[in-house]
This record gives structure tokens, sequence and C-alpha cells, in this order.
């Protein structure tokens, strides 16, 4: 049977090599692109760095990355703050008038077309600015608004689910003990959902990153970000310099998930090495009897070595 | 129909040191805890109606019922995580009904602990003391004399994860008597633990309680622990308080089929009254070879299960 695995490859391996071919494969393609020598992106004409230095140079397409970022950056954490309050409201507050109402208006933004949000908010800004002054001009500030808006939505989403989970009698622990409303949250609740709100500002920050259709609809002169420079110069004909930033992102954002993985998988393995310490722990100690002691190593010992099985195939994968 | 009774045990209690503190005034007299026509609703729904309680000070109390009988939010309610629809709680002679959770000198063990994840031993232990702006070494001196006292010093600079079941008890009951609150709550002590750790932590807690002094009030629906642990129990039942007594006297004489049933195992027979004289009855069941003489105090309750 072996021999006939080996010879034949499976079903279920030629699935997995299609999809990730699907996915792959354009950007493959792309990264090898980024280094041709011609102008032409279609037109392979030898290896070349060179549009990685032009690249540098280009002094419009790297304010639009530090626009970008910045954007990103700060509507973020800002949808952050927001988004926890909501879905502290949401989950902690158990009657309100209009709470219902209030749950669903806050998800409405991720249904709602980008188009449709753009557009009601080009349209409040400009009457705004006609009726009370503010904002004088669009630019970075409409911007970071409208991203605020609809990152807000996801966080809120985030975050709450996560909230719900936290367990209330730990809060009240906390209270009882003497901390007012406030301190709690600070001191109690924030820990605990301290990785929801990582999550929350990781997908806001990649939404604001992404977005091109609110932020063209809301931006003034002056005010571009990467999305908008990459598609306009695309309409005028890709220049291989978009390969390149194309190709650096991909490094970085793989670079990302990279040490992510890492750290969670050094932790995961500190966490499963503390379970057998505790274990051995619980051993000594007159609470457990040997027997529950015995059956609970026996139990992690397992565990522990079909986490170190799936390791050792993932490492053969790669 | 629990109120004489709750009020003769306090009397009593009270009456032996009569003599050597009619000079200090009637403060010193007044219980610890009382706990005046207490009634909470929910939605309409009664959870705990008109119940009255003294407690005095240093008394081990507990609140014994079945789940949905009330006792739960009678203790929230002194924790002040719930607000009573009407009555009063007076603690120590200040009326204490609306005070928030985090200004009353009441703390509260909780059935589940709930140790703070993020923190160590010892930081769960200082949290509260740290929440009255104490000078760091006055926390510390009492963190370690509350280490010592649940005999957890060595494991101080662990994590909750990595505690047995016994010692996170331990640490939650170091962490709730940190502050030296007037009244300690139990919320279920030993809910979490398995059977043959409950019968040794029941006597550990009992002792360590009573070293410290304090006046504690636990609740529970293991009628066992209740016994074990308690120097007075009052049985709810669906808001009511049915009964107030010693465990002896609950056990050998419940006023109740209710109070009788919860209590332990039981025979019960069904009679009829056939003589009613001034000092006791007669009561002839069929199930039954003789009839049965029976005192009047017993008889009021119509029922006597260990007869």
């Amino acid at each position: 049977m072996t021999i006939k695995t080996k010879n034949k490859i499976s079903f279920s391996n030629t699935i997995l090599i299609l999809g990730l071919v699907f996915l792959y494969l354009p950007m493959l393609i792309l990264v090898i692109y980024s280094f041709n020598e011609s102008r032409l992106v279609t037109v392979w004409a030898g290896f070349s760095t060179k549009w990685y230095g032009e690249l540098f140079e280009d002094q419009q397409l790297l304010e639009a990355i530090g626009m970008s970022l910045k954007i990103a950056f700060w509507s973020s954490c800002m949808a952050v703050v927001l988004g926890t309050m909501a879905a502290f409201v949401m989950t902690r507050y158990n009657r309100f008038r209009g709470k219902t109402a209030f749950s669903s208006m806050i998800t409405a933004p991720l249904v709602m077309p980008d188009v449709i949000t753009g557009l009601s908010l080009l349209l409040l800004f400009v009457a705004m600015a006609n009726s009370i002054g503010w904002p004088e001009e669009r630019g970075m500030l409409t911007i970071w608004i409208a991203h605020v808006t609809f990152c807000a939505a996801y966080a809120t989403v985030v975050i709450s689910s996560r909230l719900r989970e936290v367990d209330r009698s730990i809060e009240e622990a906390a209270m009882d003990l003497g901390a007012t409303p406030f301190k709690t949250f600070i001191q109690i609740t924030l820990p605990g959902i301290a990785p929801a709100l990582a999550a929350g500002w990781l997908l806001s920050f990649t939404l604001s990153l992404d977005d091109l259709v609110i932020a063209s609809f809301v931006s003034g002169p002056g005010a571009t970000t990467l999305p908008m420079v990459v598609f306009s110069s695309v309409r005028l004909g890709i220049t291989p310099k978009i390969n390149a930033l194309a190709t650096l992102i991909i490094l970085a954002v793989s670079l990302a998930a990279f040490i992510t993985w890492w750290f969670m998988r050094r932790q995961e393995a500190r966490r499963l090495q503390m379970m057998q310490l505790g274990d051995d722990f619980f051993d000594e100690s007159e609470d457990e009897s040997t027997k529950t002691g015995d059956f609970e190593r026996r139990r992690i010992k397992s565990a522990y070595s079909s986490y170190k099985k799936v390791e050792r195939t993932e490492s053969a994968a790669v | 129909m629990f109120k004489p009774d709750s009020h003769t045990a306090t009397v009593s209690a009270v009456s032996h040191k009569e003599p050597e503190k009619t000079v200090l005034g009637n403060s010193q007299d007044l219980p610890m805890l009382q706990i005046q026509n207490v009634t909470k609703t929910f939605d309409g729904a009664l959870a705990v109606d008109h119940v009255s309680l003294d407690i005095p000070k240093g008394e081990i109390f507990a609140l014994l019922g079945a789940s949905g009988s009330g006792k739960s939010t009678l203790l929230r309610m002194l924790a002040g995580f719930e607000k009573p629809t009407s009555g009063q709680i007076i603690l120590g002679g200040q009326d204490i009904t609306n005070l928030p959770p985090y200004e009353r000198p009441i703390n509260m063990m909780f059935q589940s602990y709930a140790l703070f994840p993020h923190m160590t031993v010892e930081q769960n232990i200082a949290y509260g003391l740290k929440q009255d702006n104490l000078p760091k070494q006055e926390i510390n001196a009492k963190v370690n004399e509350m280490l010592n006292l649940v005999h957890m010093t060595q494991y101080a600079r662990r994590k909750p994860h990595q505690l047995s079941g016994g010692q996170r008890q331990r640490v939650a009951l170091a962490r709730s008597l940190a502050k030296q609150p007037q009244l300690l709550l139990l919320d279920e002590p030993m809910g979490a633990l398995d059977k043959k750790l409950r019968t040794r932590m029941q006597l550990e807690l009992v002792e360590i309680i009573e070293q410290v002094g304090v006046t504690c009030l636990m609740v529970t629906h293991d009628q066992e622990e209740a016994m074990t642990m308690a120097h007075r129990i009052a049985i709810m039942d669906a808001g009511w308080i049915v009964q107030v007594g010693t465990p002896t006297d609950i056990y050998e004489t419940p006023n109740s089929r209710m109070a009788a049933e919860f209590i332990g195992s039981i025979n019960m027979f069904e009679g009829q009254i056939t003589q009613d004289e001034a000092d006791h009855v007669v009561i002839e069941s069929h199930l039954l070879n003789a009839p049965v003489r029976i005192g009047h105090g017993i008889a009021t309750a119509l029922e006597n299960p260990e007869v």
C-alpha cells in the first residue's frame, strides 16, 4: 500500500496542489516579472533589479505608501477604541432602549457596498463644509474618518464575540475587592480581551490599507493613498515598478505571518511543557491521588506526542 | 413563621454575654448582619420573598436550598451585585442596601473562584489591598500573612492555571480575607472540587475562618456540607426561608415536609390524630402497627420523620 501511494498521487493531494496553484500562481508570476528587464510587463527580456531601484526613487509612490500606512495605523487605533466601547455596551448592558436596533445598525457597514458608503460620506462632508465650514477641504482627515466608520464595525464584531466569552464573575470579583467599574475594565477586562483587540486592530489595518473605493470618494487634492496610485497607474499601463512594490508587500506580509506562526508555536510548546510540569507538581501535592495523576500524565503525553507528530509532518511538508 | 425562631437564637446567643456588656450600650448587642424584609423580583417573578435574618458576629451561617430557591440571589444582594426590590440590609449598624459592591466591607469567595488569570497568586491576593492605596510594605506583609494562613507560601509566584483545584480555592479564600471584611460570603465553596477533596477542605476552611474570626455566610445545596461547616442553617425554598436553626435542631425536628425531605434520608408516615391531649397527641397510621405518641412541639409540624 505504501508503494502504491508513492507511485500515485492521491486524490486529496491533487486537490491540495490545484488549490495552492490557483491561489499562489498569480503572485508567483508577479514576483518573477518584477525582476524583468523590459519596460513592458508582459514581455520577458532578462533578469534585472533595476525596477526596485526606481521604485525607491519614485517620490509620489513613496509618499502614497507613507500616507496609506499612516491612515491605516490611526484608523485602526480609533476603530479599536470605538469598537471596544460599542462591544462593551452591547454585551454588558442587558436592557436599554433600542438595543436590537443599535446592534444591527453597528453591523450594517459590513454588508453596505463601499460605493454607497463612500458616496454618502462624500455628500456628508460636502454638506458639512457648506454649512459649518468644517472640514475645509477633503484629504487625509476625511479618509481617516471614513475608514474609522467601516473599520469600527469589523472591530466591534471581533471584540464583542470575545467579550461575550469573558467570565463575568472575574469582573465581579474585582469590584467586590474594591475596584470601581472603570478600574475593573482597565485592569481586569482589557487584559482578558487583549487578543481580540489585536485581531480587531490587524483586521482594521488590512481593510484600511486595502480600501480604494471609499478613499477615492472622500479624498481631495494632496491626499493619495497607495491603492489610488496603483489603480491610476494601471490605467496608464502598468510599470514593472508596481510589480516590484507588490513583491515587497508580499515579502512583508509573509514575513509577518511567519513570525506570528513561529511565536505561536513556541508559546504552544511552552504551554504543553507547563502542563507537564504542572502535572508532575500535582503528583507531589497530596490533593491528587496517584491514579488520577497517572491518567493525567498519560493524557498529556499522548496530546504532546500527537502534537509533535503534526509538527514533524509540517516540517516534512515544507 | 421563621422570624421568632431566628430571634430567639440571636437573643440567647447575646444573652450569654449580657452581664459583662451592659455598660457598653446597645450597639454592641446588635447582630453583625441584619436582613430585613428583603424582596427581589425579576421581571415580575419572585426570587426572594420577604426574607429576614439576623446573624451575630463570628457565626458561620449557611443558606441551604435547591437551585432556584433564591439563595444565590440573596447572596448576590449582600455582595451588592443585585439591588433588592424592597427591604433593607444592615451591616454592623450601617445601612448598606444602596452601596455599590466596591464600597461594601464585604468580600466574597466565588464558586468558580474567579481568580484573575493574568496575575500571580501574590498579585491576586494583593489586588484588594491595592485598591485601598495602602503602602507597599503593608501590602507585602499582609499578603505574606495570608499566604501563610492558607499554606500557599511556596506557590506565591504561580499563575492560577498552574494550581490544582484545592490550591485555587485556598488562594480565593486568602484573597477574600485579605481586606479583613466584616462579612465573608462563600458561594458554593466546594462546588468546583471533587468529592474526595471536599471533606478535607470543609474542615480546613472552617478552621481558617474560625481562626480569623470573621462572620461568614455561605450558600450551598449540599446538606452534608452545611451540617459540617455551619453553626446555624437556614433552609430556603421558592424564595422563602422554611426553617432556621442549628444543624442538630433541623435534623432532629424539621418543621415541615420540605425541610425534612431536604435534610436527609427519612421515613415518613401519614396518619390521623386520634387523641389530642394537653401535652401530646396520638397519631394512628395504617402503615404502623402501634399508634404514635408525640409531644406538642413536634406535632405542630404534623410530621415526624425520625420515629
